[in-house]
């Protein structure tokens, strides 16, 4: 709760220096809005009910906004700032998140995840003007008004089966409240971007600045997650629909992103189908998850943190290098090796080759999975993380071995401490959660606190 | 409340979309006006331009703003008339949204949001 305060006291701050409107306003927003996310991390804790029982701060709650404070963090540091709207922009979406993660009722979840995306479509053509950009942030727009209405229609539906609006396990089953659910967890769906939902998505990433992609993949997935698991948690009558539908969309969603990945020559493109591939993997950790009863996820929540530092790093390595293109990445290897490298490491965690965290995350919704007797489930998993070897490794042999290509690649840039620094903190966690593995059980008791 | 009432609700609905819709077209009169009478009736004046036209994205702006204080003032409202019952933290709660509201107003304004050009 005291996060939520935090970052809105840091909005209205920004508001109050833009109605001030002195001069150098571009560093000092960035560093009002930096500093807002750091100290709404060190606030974040499980605290209990709050408002009459309409906030409810647990466990969940905390985990999920340290993710999302994570993920905004190299986008306040990288993003192109003119004046202070940016960052009010994007404090107003975390924000949301926030609130999101925290509400414990349907119309508070509605209004978390309006404020959460609403101004992530103005983002996408605020950071990155030009015609793409424009219709990319109006394409997904519509899709998540789509979300909204589908959203709202389940959330009426359930107010007319249970009577109220209360995040609460509802009475007894019935059509009605089945339809319900079903249709709140299609717009999460639609949120998250699984297959068939998904078109939006290549398009909004490849358009907006890769910054945002990579708070997009990251920390609006985590966000659609969550969103799903609250709503799975409530009666039992929407898991059991959810567990014939899950693996096939899961399945579905795995196999579109990563086919349709390794045909793509815009870098941005590609790893937007590869984001489609992972949120397949983590529906696979869902549907285990409500097989299993509904325990702790720790593994689901392991993923989404292991593929905030690899997709984190792996859009900000795009935009610090300035690669856009398949052809550029011929040689890169040679012209710039430590960012080659680090975009190489990246590659190999989103691949799932130990000992990244990509792959002990990996191996831990599999190994849910096969409890969950989804052993074939697991087989399919398993031949698409090979599908995806081929893009990830192609793009890895492209930058090591290609004979370099003089006029198509952008020059080596020259890295602030800042930004190395920002590199290296994706980095790190990326390794030290791969060769961690009691990570899964230290998370799962952090879910569990204060419940 | 069960399945099969709902589905019934649904099939109802769509169906007398399908008549409604049908019969007009079908008992409805078939001629096309000719002439003047054809033409859409604006205050007596011929129209001047096609009805379908584009507006400008600005007006969209005053829409937003005209929604924003249609809501505010619906929640003014009730407050006024409960005034006498209200706690203070009533008071309170509704001020600081009141606040925030005008630190938004002030905002846009500052930022030339109202201005029409």
């Amino acid at each position: 709760m005291t996060s939520l305060l935090v970052l809105t006291a840091g909005l209205l701050w920004l508001v109050a220096m833009g109605l001030a409107g002195r001069s150098g306003k571009a560093q000092s927003a960035r560093a009002v809005a930096v500093f807002a996310i750091l100290l709404a991390t060190l606030c974040l804790a499980p605290t209990g009910e709050a408002a009459d029982g309409l906030l409810r701060q647990d466990g969940f709650s905390a985990c999920w906004q340290l993710i999302f404070l994570l993920a905004a963090l190299p986008l306040a540091m990288l993003m192109p700032m003119e004046d202070e709207s940016s960052a009010i922009l994007l404090l107003g979406s975390l924000a949301g998140m926030s609130l999101l993660a925290s509400a414990n009722h349907l119309i508070l979840l509605f209004i978390g995840l309006e404020s959460m995306s609403l101004p992530g479509y103005l983002l996408v053509y605020r950071l990155n003007r030009g015609r793409d950009s424009l219709e990319a942030a109006i394409k997904y727009f519509f899709m998540g008004s789509a979300a909204a209405a589908l959203y709202l229609f389940g959330a009426s539906l359930y107010y007319g089966a249970t009577g109220s609006l209360a995040l609460a396990p509802a009475g007894p089953s019935s059509f009605r409240l089945e339809f319900s659910l079903a249709l709140m967890a299609v717009a999460a769906l639609l949120k998250i971007g699984a297959v068939p939902l998904h078109f939006w998505l290549p398009d909004v990433y490849e358009a907006s600045a890769p910054e945002l992609a990579g708070f997009f993949s990251t920390a609006f997935k985590a966000a659609g997650i969550l969103f799903l698991l609250r709503l799975l948690q409530l009666p039992p009558v929407l898991s059991e629909g959810m567990q014939l539908a899950l693996p096939w969309i899961s399945a579905v969603t795995m196999t579109v992103g990563n086919f349709l990945a390794l045909r793509q020559s815009s870098l941005a493109r590609l790893l937007a189908y590869s984001s489609i591939a992972h949120v397949g993997y983590l529906l696979l950790g869902v549907w285990a998850w409500t097989r299993d009863g509904r325990p702790l996820p720790g593994s689901i929540l392991l993923y989404l943190a292991a593929y905030l530092f690899m997709s984190t790093g792996a859009f900000a390595a795009l935009r610090l290098s300035g690669l856009k293109r398949w052809e550029q990445l011929r040689g890169y290897g040679a012209r710039s090796p430590w960012l080659a490298g680090f975009m190489a490491l990246m590659l190999l965690s989103l691949a799932s080759i130990p000992p990244t965290g990509g792959f002990l995350a990996k191996f831990f919704i599999f190994w849910d999975a096969l409890r969950a007797q989804g052993a074939g489930w697991v087989w399919v998993a398993a031949f698409n993380s090979l599908v995806g070897i081929g893009y990830y490794f192609s793009w890895i042999k492209a930058m090591a071995f290609d004979p370099a290509d003089e006029q198509a690649a952008p020059p080596a840039p020259k890295l602030s401490l800042r930004q190395q620094g920002l590199l290296w903190g994706c980095a790190v966690p990326t390794l030290f959660l791969g060769v961690w593995p009691g990570v899964h059980t230290w998370l799962t008791a952090l879910l569990g606190a204060a419940r | 409340m069960n399945a099969l009432a709902l589905w019934i609700n649904l099939a109802l609905v769509a169906g007398l979309v399908a008549v409604l819709s049908s019969a007009s077209l079908l008992l409805g009169p078939q001629r096309r006006a000719a002439g003047a009478k054809g033409q859409p009736y604006e205050t007596g004046m011929s129209p001047l331009e096609p009805a379908a036209g584009r507006m400008t994205v600005s007006y969209y702006r005053f829409a937003v703003l005209f929604v924003i204080f249609d809501i505010d003032l619906a929640l003014l409202l009730p407050w006024v008339l409960m005034r006498d019952r209200l706690s203070l933290g009533a008071v309170a709660a509704f001020s600081l949204f009141l606040g925030l509201v005008a630190l938004t107003l002030a905002y846009l304004w500052r930022k030339g949001a109202l201005e029409f050009s």
